[in-house]
């Protein structure tokens, strides 16, 4: 890539939804038909596993798309398309849980924004025949468990772990997306991490529910947020 | 960067990085060092990993054709109503336009018309302020010498005959 390159021309040349971004700018209705096509999957299971609800997930990638629909005719290719798209789309999400705690007028705890009930849990666990070590987790219940153990992360944790591992996103990119240092995208994932091992951990081992685990993990500071 | 990590934290940081493929080379050939030397570090690698393999059991969502469809169609909805509002607002704008050129031109004859008012009312002015002297010429032809009657206008002596014809 040659130094002399300027931004908009690099990635231009080098990102092929950014020159469908260009081409929407044009007013090419195909190419945003496409870059929804190209996008909705990714940005529906970002979204799903960061607000834990499919039907606001959907109402807050529509609000990403519409977003971008807007901003087209000052667009400029200043960024990797899908970091601009997973930039908007962590806004909206960020927006959307301000709203929803102001409406309920207390805060929304932190990793605790799904929407299955406790009963679903109590039913989980029995199936889990807990306490029954090294035991062979059904895919289903396991991919639950999973779920549940993301979602006790912090918002930030959950958004850097889910556009590391769905996204293959740098720490460069994921810090550009949430707008935050590179270092700090270091010390979160870690921390997300570090906190996913201590919550599944118990529970691969021991048939312990993720919300047992993440109670026990909150408990211990240096397994908290970060800073 | 070589610095050795301190704290656990530190060391977590350091491992996660490692696993992200995040690292430098120096900071890299560190960590498999050790990782060759130390069991309890191998384990604490081990179990970051196991627990980032879990989430390949979480399920990705796939969006229905009803949600490309009303995403497109909203999008589209949205674009008609940009343009309406475009459209309306040129309207609104060539109105403003036509309305100011109005204006504009009222104007301009307004002005126009107190111009050659004020250029057509200039003779008479002139005649007003002559009058004295006009109703008086025949006198005044007797004077031998303009420097007199210049003399006799300095001292004011017409004065009160023109306040007298006003």
């Amino acid at each position: 890539m040659s130094l002399t390159e300027s931004l908009p021309i690099r990635y231009e040349l080098h990102d092929p939804d950014v020159r469908l971004m260009l081409q929407v700018r044009e007013g090419n209705a195909a190419a945003f038909e496409e870059l929804v096509l190209r996008y909705q999957n990714r940005l529906l299971t970002v979204l799903e596993h960061l607000v834990g609800d499919r039907e606001l997930a959907e109402d807050l990638a529509q609000e990403v798309f519409l977003r971008i629909f807007r901003a087209r005719k000052r667009y400029e290719p200043t960024a990797k398309f899908s970091t601009w798209l997973f930039t908007i789309a962590n806004n909206v999400a960020s927006n959307a849980r301000r709203s929803r705690a102001n409406r309920h007028e207390v805060g929304v705890p932190e990793g605790n924004n799904n929407d299955t009930s406790p009963l679903q849990l109590d039913q989980l666990a029995k199936a889990a025949s807990s306490l029954m070590p090294a035991r062979q987790l059904d895919k289903v219940e396991q991919s639950e468990m999973v779920r549940q153990a993301v979602a006790a992360l912090s918002e930030r944790q959950r958004m850097a772990l889910l556009l590391s591992r769905f996204e293959g996103m740098s720490y460069q990119d994921i810090a550009d997306t949430m707008q935050l240092s590179v270092q700090a995208i270091k010390s979160l994932l870690s921390r997300a991490r570090v906190n996913l091992k201590e919550i599944l951990t118990p529970y691969v081992e021991q048939g312990m529910r993720p919300d047992e685990a993440a109670r026990n993990s909150a408990a211990r500071p240096e397994l908290d947020e970060e800073g | 960067m070589n610095t050795e990590p301190h704290t656990t934290a530190d060391l977590d940081e350091e491992l996660v990085a490692y696993l992200d493929g995040e690292l430098d080379p120096a900071a890299c050939a560190r960590v498999e060092r050790r990782l060759a030397d130390d069991p309890a570090y191998r384990s604490r690698l081990a179990g970051l990993e196991r627990a980032w393999d879990l989430l390949d059991t979480l399920q990705r969502t796939e969006a229905d054709d009803n949600f490309t469809r009303s995403t497109v169609e909203m999008v589209a909805l949205r674009a008609e109503d940009e343009v309406a509002t475009e459209t309306r607002s040129a309207r609104q704008l060539r109105g403003l336009a036509w309305a100011g050129l109005a204006a504009a031109a009222c104007l301009a004859a307004a002005l126009g018309f107190v111009a050659i008012r004020a250029r057509l009312e200039r003779p008479n002015r002139a005649l007003a302020r002559d009058l004295p002297v006009i109703e008086k010429i025949d006198q005044l032809g007797n004077v031998d010498s303009v420097d007199f009657l210049q003399q006799l206008q300095n001292e004011g002596l017409f004065a009160a005959e023109v306040a007298n014809e006003e």
